[in-house]
């Protein structure tokens, strides 16, 4: 079902105001800083963003407007009404309608000027554009400013518009100004409708509630009317007509039979018959009202006369539609007004009735209220249990009777006590009041500071025994397991229930049975071939193992290479001969090789004499600490000398050379010893200092940094 | 008669508190109004008596029981069995039971005579049931729910099942308990009706958000009154529940 809140429209600013928050919000929410150095792309850029922004948030703003008004063909007909008569349905149309068409211009506008901003090509010409595209849109907004006034008023009324549902039970309170519509609403709702004693004290529509039969009704108090054609009746009076002609209500047509409201009882029953249109298919009941002033048996003949006219009217009205539909004959319709009624129903149909009250007095009002309600209720039902929805709420109107189904008596189990105090009711004021708990809190310093006495209602055999501090544990055992006096006999009985299961089980000959030896020995050998293969796949599967570079694999080696071939039973002579050939090979740096590691042999000190040439320098220190004196270099080989060593260039002997090292570790130690930094120890621990890369401004809105 | 009342803002009193013909447990709270609602029409009656189980106060919902006895369930501490003990009559059998479910308030629902399980206790607890309550034990679901005890709730005199159950169901319910029955709502419009009712044969308490029409539907069930009866239910209440529902 449609709830009408129209609480929930949000304001309308006018035409100022919708301005200012539009360009404050641009502001804010996009760049700010340009310069006339930057990429003509990047200032385009900058100044498009600026216009559709604008763009955007008018055509926002302007949906939040358009939307949250109701739309009027959609809502309820009551409502539609009720608006076209306080608003003027074109006015209201119109100024939705002006709104629309303001955001379409503007989205064309803004169209528009970012296409001609792509073609800007400076600074300057970029921003008179933008200055052209928000200044002509906010002059199209300022244009408005009278349908966004309007609508703020429509709005405000709006909320303050009495919350009816359409569709709920109603009783409708109508008839000419100052017949005591509102008096009576005031006494069965709360709606405190202001009273007073001259006409058109109501001047809109008032609702107030109240419950009747188990469900909550709403009742309408509407402004008096006067009898005149519905051309001329005024808002106030059209409000009335609305709720009258849209609400499916039990209508109250209240007539003052005093006549104390300055009209004549003629004059509100041509109302009545006036407007009866209206009613057709409601229930409808005729309240003769302010009869303290004036009974319904001191009625007038004439008034009497009319009175009855009206039912008459109302009898033939029904007949006639009846004849229509079924073609029966005319019954002659014998009325029959009771003017001297007890019961304060002068007049009981089926759709009509007249029943009198006075406000005053308070006489019939309940009887006008529940015969009202009942008159609704029947028609509501009527029309609800012919609805399909109807089979689904069927079990809840179904109360199950049980069948017999032994012989068994279930009586209630209601205590003596109860039994008598409810044959005995006593009033409460004779009864001593008793203290409760919530007393006791409230006086011992309320929620949270009172505790509550637990051991206050014990049922015990001795009083004294009430507040005996109870242990929980004695000697390492939890007394609540010994409270059953005779558990010590059941905890045997259960043991030796527990012996008998134990002997059952020994008694019974194992069935399972082992492996043998050998079949046992096989199982472990199985066991091992598979944690060992299980291993294998585990190290294999690895993901982050450690990779072997290649060179550093174990090599085959030629034995092994042998050996492999022996294993394979192939004949390895082609090996051997290569073997031989290897051997007979011999590279050039061999020789200086041997020279270094074997003693020389008598030939090479031959040549050695014959070549007095000395050894360079450029041997490393270990070498010639191994070998101190002077060789002869290599007869075949020469190698290139222009890679030296550093530390050697400039230094005239091997002594020179240790003076210097000796000396450059002097240099060393100090800083060594003192753990400082050299040159050596430079580095950069952090690339992106946080203090250089923090700040207000997130990444990339910058670009000096 | 049918009392209004609510527990630390919570409508649904029927998880605080636990009630049969011969006594009254009440949820330890912040506050005692609750249980002063309880106090105030009960005590002159039947023992009403603050009580927690496994520390906790939704007692309404982890033990059930009736005029012979009370079950708790297995995590009931010893010191909190002995409080209950103390305080409720020793014609009252108090059990504790070994059971994987232990919200009973919610598998169990019961009145002196009867009571409906649901259909995954264990054999033992079934029998438990039957000795310590003194009732027949039924294993039943209540439109397609197993959890009888949230579902349903009835006493001696009568008792409302879930909104949605249908007409068949109800009357063979309603055979097998040998009371009248009703589907219908609590908490304007809450199926869990035990949680937001609790009733026994002359007193019912329900949440504060029940309507008119419901607390009408309870009285006229459970026959709260020498004037409510079953029978004059749907006479009274139908047009207001045609015209609420449809």
């Amino acid at each position: 079902m449609v709830k009408y809140n129209f609480k929930k429209i949000r304001t309308v600013p006018d035409s100022s105001q919708f301005i200012d928050i539009v360009l404050s919000k641009t502001q804010k929410k996009t760049p700010t800083v340009i310069h006339k150095g930057y990429a003509i792309t990047r200032i385009k850029e900058f100044y498009m963003r600026k216009v559709k922004f604008v763009q955007q948030t008018f055509h926002e703003r302007l949906s939040m407007i358009i939307d949250d008004f109701p739309v009027l063909d959609d809502i309820h007909p009551f409502y539609g009404d009720l608006m076209n008569i306080l608003y003027h349905r074109d006015h209201y149309k119109l100024a939705l309608g002006q709104l629309n068409t303001a955001r379409t211009l503007i989205d064309n506008l803004s169209k528009e000027y970012t296409r001609m901003l792509k073609f800007g090509d400076s600074l300057y010409r970029c921003k008179q554009l933008k200055r052209a595209a928000v200044g002509r849109m906010c002059t199209l907004i300022r244009k408005h400013n009278s349908a966004l006034n309007y609508l703020e008023q429509v709005r405000q009324h709006l909320s303050r518009l009495p919350v009816i549902d359409p569709t709920s039970r109603t009783l409708l309170v109508c008839g000419y100004p100052n017949v005591g519509k509102s008096s009576f609403m005031n006494k069965i709702t709360r709606a405190n409708v202001d009273v007073q004693p001259y006409p058109f004290t109501t001047k809109s529509l008032f609702v107030g509630h109240f419950d009747y039969n188990y469900l909550r009704w709403q009742a309408i108090d509407t402004p008096g009317i006067l009898d005149h054609p519905l051309e001329e009746r005024n808002t106030i009076e059209m409000q009335s007509i609305t709720a009258m002609a849209h609400l499916k209500a039990s209508i109250l047509f209240f007539i003052d039979i005093s006549e104390h409201c300055g009209f004549t009882i003629k004059d509100q029953i041509a109302l009545f018959k006036s407007i009866k249109t209206l009613f057709t298919g409601k229930p409808l009941i005729i309240v003769l009202s302010k009869i303290d002033l004036l009974k319904p048996n001191e009625l007038k003949e004439k008034d009497r006369k009319l009175i009855e006219s009206l039912i008459i009217d109302e009898n033939q009205n029904q007949n006639t539609n009846e004849n229509e539909n079924e073609n029966e004959d005319e019954i002659k319709m014998d009325v029959k007004v009771i003017w001297e009624s007890e019961s304060g129903i002068l007049y009981d149909g089926d759709q009509i009735k007249i029943v009198c009250m006075s406000s005053l007095t308070e006489t019939g009002i309940t009887l006008v209220k529940s015969v009202s309600c009942d008159l609704l209720m029947a028609q509501r039902i009527e029309t609800k249990t012919k609805m399909k929805k109807m089979t689904e709420v069927a079990n809840r109107l179904h109360v199950s009777f049980p069948k017999q189904r032994d012989n068994k008596q279930r009586p209630p189990q209601i205590p003596e006590s109860v039994l008598n105090a409810r044959q005995n009711p006593t009033d409460d004021e004779d009864k001593p009041k008793k203290i409760l708990e919530r007393d006791l809190e409230k006086m011992f310093g309320g929620a949270g500071l009172y505790n509550v006495d637990l051991n206050k209602y014990f049922i015990l055999e001795n009083e004294d025994w009430r507040y005996d501090v109870v242990p929980e544990i004695i000697d390492g055992k939890n007394i609540s397991d010994f409270v059953d006096p005779d558990i010590l006999k059941r905890l045997d009985e259960l043991e030796i229930e527990e012996e008998e299961i134990i002997r059952r089980l020994q008694e019974e000959p194992e069935e399972q049975e082992g492996l043998t030896e050998e079949q046992e020995i096989l199982l472990s050998k199985i066991r091992e071939k598979r944690t060992i293969m299980h291993n294998d796949s585990k190290i294999r599967r690895r993901r982050h193992r450690k990779r072997i570079p290649r060179n550093l694999k174990p090599e085959k080696t030629v034995e092994q290479f042998e050996s492999h071939l022996q294993n394979l039973g192939i004949e390895n002579a082609p090996l051997k001969e290569a073997k031989k050939q290897a051997k007979k090979q011999t590279r050039g740096r061999t020789k200086i090789r041997k020279y270094f590691d074997e003693e020389p042999t008598q030939t090479e000190e031959k040549e050695e004499t014959q070549n007095k040439r000395e050894r360079s320098l450029s041997q490393t220190r270990s070498k010639l600490k191994v070998n101190r004196k002077s060789r002869p270099r290599s007869k075949s080989l020469i190698r290139s000398t222009s890679v030296t060593d550093p530390k050697t260039q400039g230094v005239k002997s091997v002594n020179e050379l240790l003076k210097v090292e000796k000396l450059s570790w002097n240099v060393q130690k100090i800083p060594n010893k003192l753990g400082k930094k050299g040159y050596a120890d430079h580095a950069i621990y952090d690339t992106k200092p946080k203090h250089l890369f923090s700040g207000k401004r997130s990444s990339g809105k910058t670009d000096w940094r | 008669m049918a009392f209004r009342a609510q527990f630390q803002h919570s409508s649904d009193i029927g998880v605080f508190a636990r009630l049969t013909n011969s006594y009254c447990l009440v949820g330890l709270g912040g506050t005692e109004n609750f249980y002063s609602v309880f106090e105030s029409e009960l005590s002159d009656h039947i023992p009403v008596i603050h009580a927690t189980i496994a520390g906790t106060k939704i007692i309404g919902r982890m033990s059930t029981g009736n005029k012979n006895g009370l079950l708790l369930p297995s995590t009931t501490t010893d010191q909190e069995l002995q409080l209950i003990r103390n305080s409720l009559p020793d014609s009252i059998a108090v059990k504790r039971i070994e059971e994987r479910l232990t919200a009973f308030g919610n598998c169990i629902s019961c009145n002196d005579y009867v009571a409906l399980i649901h259909p995954e206790l264990d054999k033992e607890t079934e029998e438990i049931i039957a000795d310590t309550l003194q009732v027949e034990v039924f294993r039943q679901t209540i439109s397609g729910e197993a959890l009888v005890g949230t579902y349903c709730v009835f006493t001696n005199q009568g008792g409302m099942v879930h909104p949605k159950t249908h007409i068949e169901e109800q009357d063979e319910l309603s055979s097998l308990l040998q009371v009248p029955l009703v589907s219908g709502t609590v908490n304007k419009g809450s199926d869990v009706i035990s949680a937001g009712l609790v009733v026994n044969d002359w007193i019912a308490f329900c949440g504060l958000d029940t309507t008119s029409t419901e607390i009408s539907t309870i009285e006229n069930i459970f026959k709260l009154d020498d004037s409510k009866h079953p029978s004059k239910l749907v006479d009274n209440l139908r047009d207001s529940i045609v015209d609420q529902m449809v």
